[in-house]
């Protein structure tokens, strides 16, 4: 794909293996890849395709075999391990499959989380949760325990979470995962209208077809491999307009 | 927020925290109550073998202790014995000479440890003897010719109340000198040995008999309020008097044999409560490790999206931190009772312990008491949070090092 603007991710022949005993996994290999800011992308494949691993990859939660990943121009493995807590904290927003949330931490403690590891005054901290709850249709869950939230609420919430500190790029494994039809589409809903109205750049994994579908861009993966990268048609409001 | 979070997290596994808390307050009631009880059974023996022989402190001539002697003496007592009025912390202070002597009757006689004194200023919380007076009384101070004995020594001498006997002994000149003396009372303390060979003679007419003047004596014997203080005044005294013919010695050196025994005992006392306290800490690091093993998932989340392994760290500390606190709040709520029992009745162990058992010529109490010193108590208190925070190392430090990825595999 051709823009002008700067990726925020870049991959160069990665490759990740597993040792499984005497076999060698491929779970990434030799991906070359490239996110721009205000991108939707999606990366889809039959399981065990590395959809996982690459995430994990970008988000500096694992290192390559092979290979180099820049985010926002860095190097990732030129981090040692602290700069690397940091960098997650301040640069990636993370959403898992399910159980995101800290049990013991209310809706709203868990949607400022990183504001607060960042140090930022608490009356801060919820001005701008609250107003992003509002915003996102989601007040009044504020002073409720993952325990008292549906999953759908917990993954929504999980999403304010990785957005709200502005991070270069959100990376979301299946976050749809452990919900029903109607309650991806909510999430689906909440995480394009961050994409759009706040220009956050998402990358997430699915099997879902109906997630595919609302993508700016489909990576297909099997075996490791990038065997598809398609702009979809929404991609005319995110990259283009950034160059 | 670590603290905060710690807290919720006791709170959500309340059963297990309860269990944690409690087996905190009940080794917490076991140090406090056999320290207390160690403390107090302590304190009166030591106390009552300061009232035997020569107080918490003495003030003896030098080289006194190695070889007592009737010729070695300290001189000017009494302007000693106003010095050390001035320093806190002194209950009492009496003169004193002992040294041996024979006693005898038409009947028998035999070998015996004199301690003279000065029946207007020693009362039973100086002088042991006077707690046990069972027939007759202590002579007066114009009472030259008084003698109180042990109940054994009355029978071996077979002398009751107004009767006569002879005592002989050296005197400062190292010539044989003898008294006349009428029992005036007999005590009856339950030990053989004080009952059997202590006598109590008047203070003047020893000097006089020991051709001393009126201001020497072999001995000084101060009472303090606290015996742990011992040492520390000894120090004291021992610069501030400058006077080089006598020494200051503790109550350690003068019953050496009381000394080891609560030596002995007291660390007995102390490998027992180590033992519980380890016992205590392999619960509290089996309870908080569980609790981390348990949360992988959400601790490999917190660390994934940015909290460092510090604060992770920081986090499972909080939680042993709050167990600390929380089981000394319990261990003090448990014990406050048994203490209040114990210390105010004590329990009669008098069916158990056989009547004559004493250390050192002090016969025990067969009640027993729980009197905790402060001391010993902010030394539990702060053994027991260190104890718990030094539980929560491993724990901690195994949260801090897990790896986000495989973390977040598990559920
Ligand atoms: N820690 C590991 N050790 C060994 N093999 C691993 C490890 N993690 C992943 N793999 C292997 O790497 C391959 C890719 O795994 P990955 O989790 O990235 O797949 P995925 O596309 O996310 O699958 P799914 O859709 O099931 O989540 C799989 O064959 C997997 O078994
Ligand atoms: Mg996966």
């Amino acid at each position: 794909m051709k823009t002008h603007s700067d990726p925020i991710v870049r991959l160069e022949n990665v490759t990740r293996h597993f040792h499984q005993g005497e076999t060698i996994v491929r779970a990434v290999d030799g991906v070359d890849l490239e996110v721009y800011p205000g991108e939707f992308t999606v990366i889809s494949g039959p399981s065990g395709s590395g959809k996982t691993t690459i995430l994990n990859l970008i988000g500096a939660l694992d290192d390559p075999t092979e290979g180099k990943i820049w985010v926002e121009g860095k190097n990732l493995s030129s981090m040692s391990r602290s700069e690397r807590s940091v960098f997650r904290r301040d640069r990636i927003g993370f959403v898992f499959q399910a159980y995101n949330l800290i049990p013991v931490l209310t809706a709203l403690e868990n949607a400022e989380f990183i504001l607060t590891l960042q140090g930022v005054p608490s009356s801060e901290r919820k001005e701008r949760v609250l107003s992003l709850m509002k915003e996102v249709e989601l007040e009044g869950l504020e002073n409720r325990r993952p325990d008292e939230m549906s999953g759908g609420q917990q993954q929504r919430i999980a999403i304010i979470r990785a957005i709200i500190s502005n991070p270069a790029i959100v990376l979301a494994d299946e976050p749809t995962a452990n919900v029903d039809t109607a309650t991806a589409g909510k999430i689906l809903d909440l995480m394009a209208k961050l994409n759009r109205e706040k220009n956050a750049t998402f990358l997430f994994s699915t099997h879902d077809h109906n997630v595919i579908e609302r993508a700016s861009r489909v990576i297909r993966m099997q075996d490791g491999k990038i065997i598809k990268n398609d702009l979809q048609s929404a991609i005319e409001n995110s990259s283009e307009d950034h160059s | 927020m670590l603290f905060k979070m710690a807290f919720r997290n006791l709170r959500k596994n309340k059963r297990r925290t309860w269990i944690t808390l409690f087996s905190i307050g009940f080794g917490l009631l076991l140090a406090m109550t056999f320290t207390g009880i160690g403390d107090s059974g302590y304190t009166k023996m030591i106390n009552g073998a300061a009232r035997l022989g020569s107080g918490h402190l003495s003030i003896v001539p030098s080289g006194y202790i190695e070889t007592p002697a009737l010729d070695k003496t300290i001189q000017d007592t009494e302007e000693k014995i106003a010095l050390l009025k001035k320093y806190d912390h002194i209950d009492a202070c009496v003169v004193r000479i002992q040294g041996q002597a024979m006693v005898a009757t038409p009947r028998d006689s035999g070998g015996a440890t004199f301690v003279a004194l000065d029946p207007g200023t020693e009362t039973s919380d100086t002088a042991y003897f006077l707690e046990y007076i069972k027939e007759g009384k202590l002579f007066d101070r114009d009472d030259t010719f008084g003698i109180v004995i042990g109940r054994t020594m009355s029978d071996r001498l077979k002398v009751g109340i107004g009767e006569k006997i002879v005592y002989t002994t050296t005197d400062k000149h190292g010539e044989i000198t003898s008294g006349l003396a009428r029992v005036s009372g007999i005590f009856e303390s339950g030990s053989k040995e004080v009952d059997g060979y202590f006598i109590i003679l008047p203070l003047n007419r020893m000097r006089d008999l020991l051709g001393y003047n009126n201001d020497e004596a072999t001995l000084l014997a101060i009472f303090l309020d606290d015996h742990h203080r011992s040492e520390h005044l000894k120090n004291r005294l021992q610069s501030e008097m400058n006077d080089s013919s006598c020494e200051v010695t503790t109550w350690r050196e003068t019953m050496p044999d009381m000394a080891s025994f609560v030596a002995l005992d007291s660390s007995m006392n102390y490998l027992f409560q180590i033992i519980i306290f380890l016992l205590i800490a392999a619960g509290i690091l089996n309870t908080i490790l569980m609790s981390v093993l348990e949360r992988t998932r959400e601790l490999g989340i917190m660390l994934a999206i940015g909290m460092s392994p510090v604060r992770v760290v920081g986090l499972i500390m909080a939680e042993a931190f709050w167990l600390g606190i929380l089981g000394i709040v319990s261990g003090i709520i448990i014990t406050a009772p048994l203490y209040y029992y114990l210390h105010i009745f004590g329990i009669d162990f008098s069916g158990l312990i056989h009547e004559d058992t004493d250390v050192a010529g002090v016969v025990f109490d067969s009640i027993i008491y729980n009197d905790l010193r402060l001391e010993s108590f902010l030394f539990i208190i702060t053994g027991a949070f260190i104890i718990t925070l030094l539980s929560g190392i491993y724990p901690a430090w195994k949260a801090g090092r897990l790896a986000p990825v495989e973390s977040i595999k598990t559920i």
